[in-house]
């Protein structure tokens, strides 16, 4: 247990004091996360525009009969949605749940033309099924909220240029009130779209976190070793009396814990971003809906399936940042590497982003559960279907990945190999000197 | 193995991977107390066999024993006993001079007591001053050896192993610093193997040498009975009708 303190402490110490891997551990992850925060946004951008152009179905509960109900359903067909008129409000439920296909549907209420006609602020109702949270699932679930809102604020234009101004039709407007559907409740929302925004950025935040932890723990342990082959220390400390065990376990517990402040850090300004910021932008009242959106998904069963699948992660990116450790001869070279293992995890994170387990047959969602690593992006989608199996399967096959990497990593170091082989390739001049011969 | 004997080495092979034979049966011995010096030209094998037995290596073929512990198979005991100081050792750059000596003192002791006795006698060996308080980054090559001398010494090891210990240093302070290592070595007891180029030091410091060569030691013994032996100058000449006369 000493050396393993003295070695925690030695590493911490110089870590904070040489701020070259800190920086190095900062930047990477600010570029991935900048790279996919961009691509995400290209694409909400892209389906928002599509939005305005789409074909598909919604279902009409059209209780106003009047010229401006008409209008608006006019509008909507015009884009190119067809609308399936319901009779009242239970059948639009059901019509809307039972139906997959349809983007949703709408309530225009009695009065609505009349408040209108009289310049009054008047309201639509905008009813959207969540099955998934899923990026995709989430944009295509956006379609008709964001088709809702523009005819509304097209209406309200019209009717201020036409009728002249009344103070507080030009505030309030058409306004359409989105109504989120999960499983078993509704949540009311003023705003759909910052609803809809809020869980897609809840669906990417796990994946997110995970990349961004792998990341600082590959560097970081990858670099561990060659610190001391640049410093010119592993000479020495392998000659100290120290157990060889303990001075791996030092310098891998150093790593998880810089790791986890930095984890910490960057999750607590994404969670303050995640919750903040569209709360802020819709005026404070989709705040609450959003945390309640969010208990609705995570549950318990989601969070330990989580926390486990974190623990198989950290395990397994460590135990192969460390076998990639035997082929670095410094600092520099092993930042690349692990670049190597970051970079095509970051892809692949981002594609299984746009995978819907929703959508899937159980044997497929069963497959994407054996991922390593990028399953856990799964998790919440998984907990919010209820597939109970891909859930625990999750979790367990991450553990039985990292457990694999541990037992190659340790058969590699138990020998002592591990330092030996690192201390030949660094001395690469002894060969020149021997050829001289 | 007799009692006197604190190092023995037995018929000691190294094969590196790619097949360098870089030690071809080495045997000596070095009993306690002793300076012994192992001398000879580039790549003869004087690193190789000095890191072998500070476990730093493993053995292809023979031994190395240390009060009778075997470096192979007891390397833990091995290490308890030794303290090696590398031919091209650093130190933490981040950490100043008084931390890396807290760092290593450490790994010998928990007693406060002693650690303290022990760090003040490092800035004593190293000279270092009051530039034991800047971080190592700062310091020189010269300050960097001497502080690793003193890290090497200070642990009052029953055997030290310093690969050129004066390498990189001027001739004042490779002067101290020779002194310092004799004066350890009468003082403390301490059992001292070291490597080196300079022939003048060997003279000087080893109570005896072992000339090494393509790793096998040619020759051994007392530097002045050497030189009479070969009717030499000096140990340069020795070596120099040593490897002649083979030819
Ligand atoms: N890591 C290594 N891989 C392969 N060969 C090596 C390695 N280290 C040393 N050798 C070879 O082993 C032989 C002995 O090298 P060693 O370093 O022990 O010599 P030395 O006597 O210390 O030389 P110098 O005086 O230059 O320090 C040389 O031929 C060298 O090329
Ligand atoms: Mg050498």
């Amino acid at each position: 247990m000493k050396t393993l303190k003295l070695i925690l402490i030695k590493e911490l110490r110089s870590m904070i004091r040489d701020p070259k891997i800190l920086i190095a551990m900062i930047i990477v992850p600010v570029v991935l996360t900048a790279i996919m925060y961009g691509a995400m946004i290209g694409f909400i951008g892209q389906t928002a525009r599509e939005a305005l152009t789409m074909k598909g179905v919604a279902a009409v509960y059209d209780e106003d009969h009047g010229n401006w109900s008409k209008y608006i359903i006019d509008e909507m067909n015009k884009i190119g949605v067809e609308t399936i008129s319901v009779n009242s409000e239970e059948e639009l439920l059901e019509t809307i749940r039972n139906n997959r296909a349809l983007l949703g549907g709408i309530v225009i209420p009695k009065g609505f033309s009349e408040n209108i006609s009289s310049a009054k602020p008047a309201k639509i109702y905008v009813y959207t099924v969540v099955r998934s949270i899923n990026v995709l699932a989430l944009t295509r679930m956006s379609r008709l909220p964001t088709l809702i809102n523009n005819i509304g604020r097209n209406l309200t234009l019209r009717v201020v240029s036409e009728k002249g101004v009344s103070e507080e039709f030009v505030r309030k407007g058409v306004k359409s009130v989105g109504i989120a559907m999960f499983k078993d409740r509704m949540v009311y929302g003023t705003d759909m779209e910052a609803l809809i925004g809020s869980l897609v950025m809840v669906s990417i935040f796990v994946p997110l976190i995970v990349l961004i932890l792998s990341s600082f723990i590959a560097q970081l342990s990858a670099t561990s070793i060659a610190v001391e082959k640049e410093e010119k220390m592993l000479e020495t400390l392998l000659s100290l009396p120290l157990s060889r065990l303990q001075l791996i376990a030092g310098k891998i517990l150093a790593s998880v814990i810089i790791g986890f402040i930095g984890l910490i850090l960057y999750g607590g300004l994404f969670a303050w971003y995640f919750t903040a910021v569209p709360s802020a932008a819709s005026g404070g009242e989709s705040g609450v809906n959003i945390l309640s959106a969010l208990s609705n998904v995570i549950g318990g069963s989601v969070l330990s399936s989580m926390i486990a699948s974190l623990v198989g992660v950290v395990l397994f990116v460590l135990s192969l940042a460390i076998l990639l450790a035997l082929f670095v001869e410094d600092v520099r070279s092993a930042q690349i590497i692990s670049g190597y293992v970051v970079l095509p995890l970051g892809i692949a994170i981002f594609l299984a982003l746009f995978v819907d387990p929703a959508s899937m047959s159980q044997s497929s969602r069963i497959a994407l559960s054996l991922i390593p690593l990028v399953n856990i992006g799964f998790i919440v989608n998984m907990g919010f279907i209820g597939d109970y199996l891909s859930l625990t399967l999750i979790p367990v096959s991450n553990l039985l990945y990292a457990g694999l990497m541990m037992y190659i990593a340790s058969r590699i170091i138990s020998t002592e190999r591990v330092f030996t082989m690192k201390l030949f390739r660094r001395r690469g001049r002894y060969r020149g000197l021997f050829r001289r011969r | 193995m007799s009692s006197g004997e604190v190092i023995r080495v037995i018929d000691l092979e190294k094969v590196y991977p790619r097949g360098v034979h870089a030690l071809k049966g080495l045997n000596f011995t070095v009993k306690r107390g002793e300076i012994y010096g192992l001398i000879g030209p580039n790549g003869a094998g004087k690193t190789t066999t000095l890191r072998i037995i500070a476990t730093v290596l493993q053995p292809t073929r023979g031994d190395a024993y240390v009060e009778g512990y075997s470096v192979s198979r007891d390397p833990d005991m091995v290490r308890r006993r030794i303290a090696y100081l590398p031919e091209d050792a650093g130190a933490y750059k981040y950490l100043t001079g008084i931390e890396f000596l807290e760092f290593i003192a450490s790994f010998y002791t928990d007693d406060r007591e002693r650690m303290h006795r022990m760090i003040s006698e490092a800035i004593r060996i190293s000279d270092l001053g009051d530039r034991i308080k800047d971080k190592i980054k700062t310091y020189s090559k010269g300050m960097l050896r001497r502080l690793l001398i003193a890290k090497t010494l200070m642990v009052h090891p029953p055997v030290a192993l310093l690969d050129e210990p004066t390498s990189g240093l001027d001739v004042i302070n490779a002067t101290r610093i020779r002194r310092i290592i004799k004066k350890y070595a009468r003082e403390y007891g301490t059992t001292i193997l070291l490597s080196s180029h300079n022939m003048l030091e060997v003279e000087y410091l080893c109570d005896r040498v072992g000339i090494i060569h393509e790793g096998r030691i040619i020759a051994e013994g007392e530097p002045r009975k050497l030189m009479e032996e070969y009717n030499a100058e000096n140990l340069e000449e020795v070596f120099a009708k040593i490897v002649g006369g083979e030819k």
